[in-house]
């Protein structure tokens, strides 16, 4: 209605209106009524476009999965950064530790020199026993031949104390000769 | 809309000049982008190695692992040579700002002349060493100077924590670490190991993040048959007696007879390997090896041994040595002493040189030569140590009419010391000549390599070595090598005084070699000893100079391998505490030590301990000695002795009472005794074993 009082009010200044009820020819100046179909579309739907829908869905994976693929590739790469860092720092630990084990095997081996605890013993007013002194206790090599009898001689010779990696495996290498 | 038409209204010019603009424009676009691709191009293919190296160079560090030397052990497995890190200090001279002022600083720091740095900053641009593998103090301070173009790479230095001990064995290397002389040298291509390469990929404040490469591969480690307690023993009785005589040079070697293996290998002048350039060249000679001499009259053991090997003679024949004189293709070889009838045994016993002679001829050239040969003697016993000389030794077809002579006694003939204690270990171990051997085991990762087998092959019959070996403890026991006797053991051995050739080629009269070989227990050998002591001063005879020197090492090494003692002498006089022993008859007030250790105690004190004795007691108690050991009856059962009560007390305490009481002791465990057996109270014979276990 609304629209119809507007036109109404309009000058007509276009063209004359024609009369409905009046032959064309005769219509001219007439009121026209135009009739505003109401039309509710609110419940109408879209039909869905499957094809699109799935095209959408597939450009959207698309991007996800290109953009897990930076992000993966990012966090990998940072992370590669990361644990290298610390694999370095391990291995410069490891490295350093295995040194400090070095030093003190030296340290050690340098500390058990007999010219040294020698020197020490006689600063401390030991000497070394006579041979009246020394008593054998404990098993002594059984005299056999005299292979046999300077073998069991040898292998039962005082040893070191096997107190590192290195020694013991070389007094099991000499153990197995 | 008429309006707005006429708003953008071109003209004709307007239009072509829009259209050349445009056509500018986008001719400036395109070219820029092809500038732009033609520099990518550039960049990205022509130059893609290039720049690529220089980027790599930028972020990545290239590191060189030196190669990391194995560790040398000794039997025991007591490291003798390792490696250990230390800080090369290195300089880019074309990056310090100031050369001399840092050369000025770095100086004192690295103990270097200043002007000795000046010089290298100058000759180099690129690089050079500022002092290599520094002491981790001085790489320290050098650090802390923070200096621009000085630098620092690790690398590997060799140290011998026991510094000269088996200094001539060892060896040393280099600054590059390669083996120069001894095992380092010999075995350098088992111990050196692989260097490795390691790049570092580094940020932009140069730190490293990434690693790869191969970081090298270790060397393997060597075990050596020395043992480090018996090379102390001889290397202090060796300098003791280099000492006393005021000696050029000198020898010890100690053997196992039986395997050949060498437990202890001494050599004088010597050297410490962690500072070796600081030593004369004579002094890293080892002598024990690559040196030669006239072995005197212990080459005797050869001589003597092939006339009995084939049965020309036996030890009790008695020959005629002339009273000291005989004459030889028109040369007369006087003795040292004027002896007349000598058994075979007595010229060695007394080392009659006509004696000698006389074997010698009865063998003839060829034969003589043979077991020469036999013995291992003019070649190469192929020990692991570099250097080693084969002596000197004619073929018999080049000997003179006098050779045969000269070479039975010991002249003419040059061994080195590890050719003659192989020889006489020979005859200890019953008549096989077993290889001398150095190494034990080399190994790497629990893997082995394979060692060449342990060979000997017989040169004497059983027989022979048997009988060699009674007169060489006959020798000890009754002859000129009476100061090697050690208390409680049986000993055979050898003296020889050689004289050395002179500058003038003769023999000298002044200069000679003293020497003992000699091998204990007689029974059962489980060491043989060499001692060699180059031009002594004040004595030259092998029995005084030597002699004493054997002794020495001996008791020390039998006691430290703990070797049962063979002679019965001293059970009875520990046992008999006074009752057996015939009243004034040679005692021996007991020594400061024996009163200390056994209270009371007023048996024979063994000559070999008493050597500050007068000779006349010690002969004394060597004579009841003798006698105790003659015939069968070596332990009295008669009296019986009460065992005590051991509870509670030490192994020391309880070995005491039970050496003093004659008893033999079986020890379990360790701490303090809890249990006896037999028990406290009961009366047991002298030498019944007694077992006592102990407990913490």
């Amino acid at each position: 209605m609304a629209s119809v009082a507007a036109e109404s009010s309009k000058p007509s200044t276009a063209r004359p209106k024609l009369r409905r009820n009046l032959p064309v020819s005769g219509r001219a100046g007439t009121t026209e009524v135009r009739f505003v179909k109401r039309i509710n579309n609110s419940r109408l739907r879209r039909e869905v476009d499957r094809r699109k829908q799935r095209e959408c869905y597939r450009l959207l994976a698309l991007l996800v999965l290109v953009f897990a693929f930076g992000f993966a590739y990012a966090w990998q790469h940072f992370q590669c950064l990361r644990l290298g860092y610390e694999i370095q720092g391990l291995k410069d630990q490891r490295a350093a530790l295995q040194q400090l084990n070095r030093q003190l095997r030296l340290e050690q081996a340098s500390l058990a020199d007999p010219q040294r605890i020698d020197m020490l013993a006689q600063q401390e007013g030991l000497t070394a026993p006579t041979p009246r002194q020394v008593i054998q206790v404990g098993p002594v090599p059984t005299t056999g031949s005299g292979t046999e009898f300077a073998g069991n001689v040898l292998e039962a010779a005082p040893a070191a104390s096997p107190d590192s990696g290195s020694e013991s495996h070389g007094k099991a290498a000499s153990k197995e000769q | 809309m008429v309006t707005r038409k006429s708003q953008f209204r071109f003209g004709k010019g307007d239009d072509s000049r829009i259209i050349r603009r445009g056509l500018a424009l986008g001719a400036a676009l395109i070219l820029s982008m092809a500038c732009l691709i033609a520099r990518l191009y550039y960049l990205q293919i022509i130059c893609y190695a290039d720049l690529t190296e220089r980027g790599q160079k930028q972020q990545q560090r290239v590191v060189d692992v030196a190669p990391d030397r194995g560790t040398i052990f000794d039997r025991n497995g007591r490291p003798l040579a390792m490696s250990v890190a230390r800080e090369s200090i290195y300089a880019v001279p074309a990056e310090i700002p100031d050369r001399d002022m840092v050369a000025d600083l770095l100086a004192p720091v690295v103990g270097l002349d200043a002007a000795v740095l000046r010089e290298r900053f100058h000759v180099s641009h690129s690089f050079c060493w500022v002092k290599r593998k520094a002491a981790d103090d001085e790489a320290a301070r050098v650090r802390d100077l923070n200096l621009k173009g000085i630098y620092f790479q690790k690398e590997m230095k060799r140290v011998y924590p026991k510094g000269e001990l088996a200094a001539h064995a060892l060896g040393f290397v280099g600054t590059d670490d390669n083996g120069l002389a001894g095992i380092e040298h010999s075995l350098n291509g088992e111990i050196v190991g692989l260097a490795g390469k390691v790049v570092l990929a580094a940020d932009a404040r140069r730190q490293p993040f990434l690693s790869k490469g191969a970081e090298g591969v270790p060397g393997k480690n060597v075990v050596l048959t020395l043992d480090e307690s018996i090379q102390y023993i001889a290397e202090k009785a060796l300098a003791e007696a280099m000492a006393q005589w005021h000696a050029a040079g000198g020898v010890v070697i100690v053997q196992n007879p039986n395997t050949g293996e060498v437990l202890a290998m001494s050599s004088r002048p010597t050297f410490n390997p962690n500072e070796y350039t600081k030593s004369p060249e004579e002094a890293r000679v080892d002598r024990a090896i690559g040196w030669v001499y006239e072995p005197g009259s212990t080459f005797k053991i050869v001589t003597v041994s092939a006339a009995l090997e084939e049965k020309l003679t036996t030890p009790e024949e008695v020959i005629n040595c002339q009273m000291g004189s005989i004459r030889l293709a028109n040369h007369v070889i006087h003795d040292h002493e004027r002896f007349g009838n000598l058994t075979v045994d007595d010229i060695l016993v007394h080392s009659s040189d006509v004696g000698a002679i006389k074997l010698g001829l009865r063998l003839g050239k060829d034969r003589l030569y043979r077991y020469i040969t036999r013995f291992g003697f003019g070649e190469k016993t192929d020990i692991e140590a570099p250097g080693e000389e084969r002596g000197l030794l004619k073929p018999s077809s080049l000997w003179t009419g006098i050779s045969i002579g000269e070479m039975s006694m010991g002249q003419e003939v040059a061994v080195t010391p590890l050719q003659l204690v192989t020889a006489y270990s020979a005859v200890a171990n019953g008549g096989v000549l077993f290889e001398p051997r150095l190494v034990r085991d080399v190994f790497r990762d629990g893997v082995h390599d394979s060692l060449r087998p342990v060979e000997g092959h017989r040169v004497v019959s059983e027989r022979t070595a048997a009988m060699m070996k009674q007169m060489f403890q006959d020798v000890v026991e009754h002859g000129t090598g009476h100061l090697a006797r050690v208390s409680r053991y049986t000993v055979g051995g050898k003296t020889g005084t050689a004289q050395k050739i002179d500058a003038s080629g003769h023999y000298s009269h002044s200069h000679y070699i003293a020497s003992f070989v000699g091998f204990a227990p007689v029974s059962h050998p489980a060491i043989t000893i060499l001692v060699v002591i180059d031009s002594p001063v004040g004595a030259i005879f092998g029995g005084d100079v030597s002699g004493p020197v054997f002794k020495s090492i001996a008791e020390q090494t039998l006691a430290y391998l703990n070797v049962p003692p063979d002679t019965a002498s001293t059970l009875p006089l520990l046992a008999s505490a006074g009752p057996r022993r015939p009243a004034g008859k040679g005692p021996k007030p007991p020594t400061d030590d024996d009163s200390d250790d056994l209270p009371g105690e007023t048996t024979l004190v063994d000559s070999a301990a008493g050597s500050a004795l007068p000779v006349s007691l010690r002969d004394a108690a060597d004579r009841e000695a003798a006698q105790l050991n003659q015939g069968t009856l070596v332990v009295d059962e008669g009296p019986r002795v009460t065992v005590p009560r051991f509870s509670g007390q030490s192994v020391r305490v309880v070995a005491r009472e039970c050496q003093e009481r004659g008893f033999d002791l079986a020890v379990m465990g360790s701490g303090l005794a809890v249990e006896q057996r037999p028990s406290a109270g009961t009366q047991a014979h002298a030498g019944a074993r007694i077992i006592v276990r102990f407990a913490r």
